[in-house]
């Protein structure tokens, strides 16, 4: 018969929170415990995303259950609307799944008894189920039952650990997401001007080495003149000397390529957070690319503020500093049409001079 | 030995100090009382002295350790410096400098000179586990209490890592939030059920003026019917991925009853570039440009980036703002010459040619 020890069960516990912060490590902590009890599988079910969330059935049973079966296992079923933290047996809960369709599954997996349990109180509630084998004893001896009784609160404890852990990433994931939608280069810099993340526009600025670049897990700028300014300007946030309020610092970045300097602000980085435990000074870096374009498209024009598509076109010229002449030109229009698809522009955008009308284009995009 | 459920008492204990610190303070407490213990504590090396990160110790004996013992704590330091995971006996450590100030002056009168001690970490800041008695005839490390610390070690160990996880995840969405904060737009995250999960300091700012938007029961709502409607459709789009339809960003300018010039609102899907994601929810990104904020830069900004002179400065902030040279001239009092050879150096210095191509690098200065 099963006797679990101290050094068992400390195995066991540790698997299940092992689990927690690597939910990969589900199916050999399910494993270890399946193990100790004797039976066939095991399988957590949680809530979100597949029925079966982790179990160590065969694939394709997992596979035909999450298809199909799930639908018609009543005893899943039953133990999601049952009491939380008790354990169910198969003498109790089988008798529910006998001679139906369902036993078509059960079978080839040779499962004919359990222990089930239902772990939290979620409308759609986390449940692990052991099956076993058909014997002539029945698969709930009272040393299993407690040695299941005895996991339940690692079980909960552990899944309240991963879901917590799941939201702290997830929080992390949403606020990476906004930095993607900014166009300027982000850059967090920790001590030792250490890069500590930085978004997509900061990296293709770093990759382009045309004028800042990164060298060894550090930003670094190719001009001698700038490389001083940089280290300067980060060396003025970081160190924090009490007396002095940290400051931001705001440089030009020459190009080699020729293209218009980057514009780089070095930023303290301030906390909002209140409970902040002394976490390490940090500095924003925030590169500015003139050359890139931030003017609009046509289209978002015309869908914010009903440009025509010649009006958008005449705006536009206007944004990259053409005068009227030029559009006519160009476009192959008069200039009084110009005027005029103008004249229509101001009306629309509510702008009355060409610097006004150059502003606003210029702010619409992020 | 301890029971099955004594020990799993114990580790669960310990875990849930990974998720919740303060939970430390009793899961000590516990461990103490199962090893009839004086005290016991994690505390984190700190180049020659150490911090206590929770303990379970008499209050008199606590104060004095973190007041100077702590600075001269031998025992400790030798653990410290020692491989990670091997338990050391009181009888091997004290004995290092036995009847030195710290020996006779605390680890004596507060009855902890003996006890169990182990590096749980590696790193130049370990933390360290102990478990300190008086001294007894017998000494504290019967193979009954060696086996119980053996297998509480690697519980601890997984807590602290927990922990550590938590903490560096916390501690980053911290940094972003703040980087976040540096963005001039307004900045809002939004989940389904359109609740407003993330804003930055403009999107409030833009939120608490109630001049076109607001927030309204944690979500964030137009003043109009008309930019209502908008922004309903927006946020389904962005946020609905129904099987055919492909979640997208829509645009659309929000009026203000202030009569300033209408936000700028682009709702986008807010997609994860993280790899290790598990089956995340719908997210939506709304940013609000004002465009009556001004974006230009501070005439300190340009003398700094491009070395105007003041006046010079002057002349570009007032271009930047759509004047045109008679107007700068009148305002300025200067001649039309003076402000046309200003306005030339301003072009020189900024690599610039024209009054249009002027002000867009003066617009894309700030961030």
């Amino acid at each position: 018969m099963i006797n679990v020890t101290v050094e068992d069960f400390s195995r066991l516990v540790s698997g299940i929170y092992a689990a927690a912060v690597t939910p990969q490590h589900w199916e050999s902590a399910l494993r270890e415990v399946h193990r100790v009890l004797d039976g066939t599988a095991a399988a957590l079910f949680i809530p979100d995303g597949a029925p079966w969330y982790n179990s160590t059935l065969p694939v394709e049973a997992s596979q035909t259950y999450r298809e199909y079966y799930h639908r018609i296992d009543r005893v899943a079923a039953a133990a999601e609307r049952g009491p939380i933290g008790v354990v169910r047996t198969g003498t109790e809960l089988m008798p529910l799944v006998r001679n139906t369709e369902f036993h078509d599954w059960l079978r080839p997996v040779d499962i004919d008894d359990a222990l089930i349990v239902r772990l939290t109180s979620a409308s759609r509630p986390a449940c692990l189920i052991f099956g076993a084998p058909k014997r002539t004893e029945s698969f709930d001896t009272p040393e299993r039952v407690k040695l299941v009784s005895g996991l339940i609160p690692h079980l909960q404890q552990a899944l309240r650990t991963q879901d917590q852990l799941a939201a702290v990433a997830q929080s992390r994931a949403d606020v990476v997401g906004a930095l993607e939608a900014v166009r300027h280069g982000v850059i967090i810099v920790g001590a030792g001007s250490r890069m500590i993340d930085l978004n997509t526009a900061a990296e293709r600025i770093l990759r382009a080495e045309d004028g800042l670049q990164m060298r060894s897990a550090r930003v670094a700028a190719t001009g001698m003149t700038a490389e001083h300014k940089l280290h300067r300007a980060l060396h003025a946030p970081l160190t924090d000397n009490g007396s002095k309020i940290r400051s931001g610092r705001s440089f030009i970045c020459e190009r080699p390529s020729g293209k218009r300097p980057y514009v780089v602000h070095v930023l303290p980085l301030h906390h909002t957070a209140p409970n902040e435990t002394s976490s390490e000074t940090k500095a924003l870096v925030l590169i500015i690319d003139p050359d890139q374009e931030p003017e609009p498209a046509a289209a978002l024009l015309r869908r914010l503020y009903g440009l025509t598509i010649a009006e958008a076109d005449v705006a536009l010229h206007i944004a990259r500093g053409a005068d009227l002449k030029e559009i006519s030109d160009e476009s192959s229009v008069s200039i009084t049409t110009v005027r005029k698809h103008l004249q229509h522009v101001y009306d629309k955008t509510d702008t009355h001079r060409q610097a006004e009308l150059v502003r606003l284009l210029l702010t619409l995009r992020p | 030995m301890v029971t099955v459920e004594d020990f799993s008492r114990l580790v669960s204990g310990i875990y849930s100090s990974a998720i919740s610190p303060d939970n430390w303070m009793l899961a000590l407490a516990e461990i103490r009382r199962a090893l009839d213990a004086t005290g016991d504590g994690l505390l984190i090396a700190d180049g020659n002295t150490r911090q206590v990160m929770n303990a379970s110790v008499p209050p008199e004996a606590m104060a004095g350790y973190n007041e100077y013992y702590r600075h001269i704590d031998y025992v400790l330091a030798a653990v410290e410096t020692g491989p990670v995971g091997l338990i050391r006996s009181g009888s091997e450590l004290v004995a290092l400098k036995r009847g030195s100030e710290f020996d006779a002056d605390w680890m004596r009168p507060y009855q902890m000179d003996d006890g169990l001690f182990v590096r749980l970490t590696d790193g130049a800041m370990p933390t360290c586990f102990l478990v300190a008695a008086p001294k007894r005839s017998e000494s504290f490390d019967t193979p009954e209490r060696v086996k119980l610390v053996s297998a509480l070690i690697p519980h601890l160990q997984q807590s602290l890592r927990t922990r550590d996880k938590l903490a560096s995840l916390a501690q980053q969405t911290v940094d972003l939030v703040g980087a976040l904060a540096a963005v001039r737009h307004g900045v809002i995250i939004v989940g389904s059920g359109w609740w407003v999960i993330n804003l930055n300091t403009a999107a409030e700012h833009i939120l608490r003026a109630e001049d076109g938007l607001k927030m309204s029961a944690a979500r964030i709502a137009a003043t109009s019917t008309h930019a209502e409607h908008k922004l309903n459709h927006a946020l389904h789009a962005a946020l609905t991925d129904n099987g055919s339809q492909i979640r997208s960003g829509r645009s659309f300018v929000c009026e203000r009853p202030s009569g300033k010039r209408p936000y700028v609102v682009h709702v986008l899907p807010l997609h994860h570039t993280a790899p290790d994601e598990i089956s995340s929810e719908a997210r939506a990104l709304v940013l609000i440009i004002d465009p009556d904020q001004e974006p230009e830069p501070a005439a300190a900004l340009l003398r700094h980036l491009y070395g105007l002179t003041i006046a010079e400065a002057d002349i570009a902030l007032h271009i930047a703002r759509g004047a045109n040279l008679t107007e700068i001239s009148d305002q300025l009092s200067v001649s039309i010459t003076t402000v046309r050879k200003h306005l030339q150096h301003v072009y020189d210095k900024t690599d610039t040619h024209r009054q249009a191509e002027l002000v867009r690098l003066l617009l894309t200065l700030r961030p």
